[in-house]
């Protein structure tokens, strides 16, 4: 394949979906300068690494295999960052409070598994099929699916909770 | 369900910063730069593989033969053409547009027609270079462009998504200027998705006996001296008026070389033009200097440039073997000419003269009043004129100008200037 013609439309990729980019790692992060650092370092990675597209890749999922990875890897750079997987029920009293003010999404995701919740913002924010989910989190395909599920049914008790 | 909904359009509504697409077209910016030095390398490699493409050219012969006779969009093209001055013109004599897989393709192929006689053979060649140069990059490109698509559709694009690019290829020209002097055009291939490949020829041919124009020709031996000391002062001018160049360790501006590319413009003066991303950022584009001093202006000035002489060199080891060797060319050149006058320009005092009776001279004036036929004896003349100069060494003893026995001409750094500093027989 013509290593141009990859090149060119990796390029047109990023140009085109940069605020996709920008909101997922915003939705990891919940500060601009970091999800701007995170987008940064993932478009110059993919602009240096554009060789390693192979054929019947997309781009697609290959671009978010390295953004994915640039977000993971800023959170566990902020250690002080405490994965509420571990503090369920604590989570979703701030929920609430973020809810009302009209920023629940990374608290209620903040609520699940990392990985589950990756799935989560892949699946219905990003709109991706299981199958690129699964190319993406290198997970395989049932194991998405389970892991989906289980987020969802997480999230629904979450809701039920609340609701009580 | 609606809560997960709800979610996603919060989510939606995450506000993008406005620094976030400045610093993609950075990352780009920065990319593409490194890309251009790539292509640098790859378009050296290329040239000496091209060396090999000539046996082709017979063949392109005939058919451009028989296409300038039969071609009857040539016939049509011709008549609305401008005649240059008296003796040329530019006709179209090949157009052609084709759309296959929404890749467009159009072709607008000059051809040089000379009203003079008996210059045929000249212009001839250079048709034929430039038809078979249009050919092979329109070629070239419709192959890039059809692995772009394939490229585009396997990574998971649509054909509907294709087809909205546009995908252009064009090969076209432009006169840059066409007087009774010079006719001076350029032959451009680009592709409208990728910058990697475009490439432009330049064609500078005097009139009315069509020979194609040098720099060397437009502003004598030391053009490239001239040329990048212009440049470089042009450079900073514009760099103190905002613009960006890259510096050295960048990529940027050092020299030009012999394959530097340039058209002559309606003052007839030399203009040099570095491609996109060549010397700067591409968001500067093409950029152009216009060369304002030429041969004739240059005359002029040419005794003072000698006195001038810009280059501060520290030791002889500081001189590079081009600076060496046009020097020993002034001193071949003085010495052929018997110009006593000249060689004392290029001759630093106290010098010392090897003659009976002479040893050193102290002044100028005591040099000149030695006399022309006393300096050139019979053996300088011939040493000098048989030295060999291509190939000079630094070397802290300075450099000869000899046939390599006793007898000839010494120079070397005086005073942080070449200068000659003894003459042997």
């Amino acid at each position: 394949m013509n290593k141009q013609a990859v090149y060119e439309r990796l390029v047109e990729y990023i140009v085109e979906n940069q605020d996709r980019f920008y909101r997922l790692a915003y939705s990891y992060t919940r500060q601009k300068q970091d999800a701007l650092d995170i987008v940064q370092s993932a478009v110059c990675k993919a602009l240096q690494e554009y060789e390693s597209i192979r054929n019947a890749e997309a781009v697609k999922t290959w671009f978010y295999r390295i953004l994915v990875n640039e977000c993971l890897t800023a959170l566990k750079k902020r250690s002080k960052i405490v994965l509420s997987a571990d503090y369920p029920k604590q989570e979703a009293v701030y929920y609430e409070k973020g809810y009302e003010e009209g920023e629940n999404i990374e608290e209620l995701l903040d609520g699940l598994e990392s990985d589950v919740s990756q799935i989560i913002r892949l699946r219905f924010f990003e709109e991706m099929s299981l199958k690129e989910i699964s190319d993406i989190t290198g997970l395989n395909l049932n194991t998405v699916k389970t892991k989906l599920y289980r987020g969802l049914k997480e999230l629904k008790e979450n809701i039920e909770e609340e609701d009580l | 369900m609606s809560r997960l909904n709800k979610m996603k359009e919060d989510y939606n509504h995450i506000s993008i910063p406005e620094e976030l697409d400045d610093m993609i077209q950075q990352q780009i910016q920065k990319s593409r730069t490194k890309q251009a030095e790539q292509k640098r390398v790859r378009l050296r490699n290329r040239a000496k593989k091209s060396l090999c493409a000539i046996g082709t050219a017979a063949v392109v012969c005939i058919l451009f033969a028989a296409a300038l006779n039969t071609s009857y969009v040539f016939a049509k093209e011709a008549a609305k053409l401008p005649i240059i001055g008296e003796f040329a013109r530019i006709l179209t004599f090949r157009t052609y547009e084709e759309n296959e897989d929404n890749i467009a393709v159009s072709v607008r192929i000059p051809t040089i027609e000379m009203i003079t006689e008996d210059t045929g053979i000249n212009i001839a060649k250079i048709n034929q270079e430039i038809l078979t140069l249009c050919n092979q990059y329109a070629n070239d490109a419709v192959l890039r462009a059809e692995e772009y698509r394939s490229a585009f559709l396997e990574t998971g694009g649509t054909l509907e998504e294709w087809a909205e690019h546009n995908v252009e290829i064009t090969v076209d020209y432009e006169i840059k200027n066409q007087n009774k002097d010079y006719l001076s055009f350029v032959v451009r291939g680009t592709e409208n998705w990728t910058n990697a490949y475009s490439e432009s020829r330049y064609y500078n041919l005097r009139l009315p006996d069509g020979k194609t124009v040098t720099l060397k020709d437009m502003l004598g031996e030391k053009y490239i001296e001239n040329v990048n000391e212009s440049i470089m002062e042009q450079i900073t001018e514009r760099q103190n008026a905002g613009e960006t160049f890259f510096g050295p360790e960048e990529g940027g501006f050092t020299t030009i070389t012999d394959d530097t590319k340039f058209y002559i413009n309606a003052n007839n003066h030399p203009v040099i033009v570095f491609e996109k991303y060549e010397i700067a950022p591409g968001s500067s584009g093409e950029i152009e200097f216009e060369i304002g001093e030429t041969e004739d202006t240059k005359q002029d000035t040419a005794t003072e440039k000698t006195e001038l002489q810009e280059e501060v060199y520290e030791d002889n080891f500081d001189v590079d073997s081009k600076a060496a060797k046009e020097f020993a060319q002034k001193i071949k050149d003085a010495v052929a000419k018997k110009d006593l006058e000249a060689l004392a320009q290029l001759t630093a005092f106290p010098v010392y003269v090897g003659l009976e009776n002479v040893g050193m001279v102290e002044t100028k004036e005591d040099f000149l009043k030695l006399g022309a036929e006393t300096v050139f004896t019979e053996e300088l003349l011939k040493s000098v004129s048989m030295a060999e100069i291509d190939d000079y060494q630094p070397c802290m003893a300075g450099f000869p100008v000899s046939d390599g026995g006793i007898t000839g001409i010494n120079f070397g750094v005086v005073d942080g200037a070449l200068a000659v500093n003894g003459i042997n027989y």
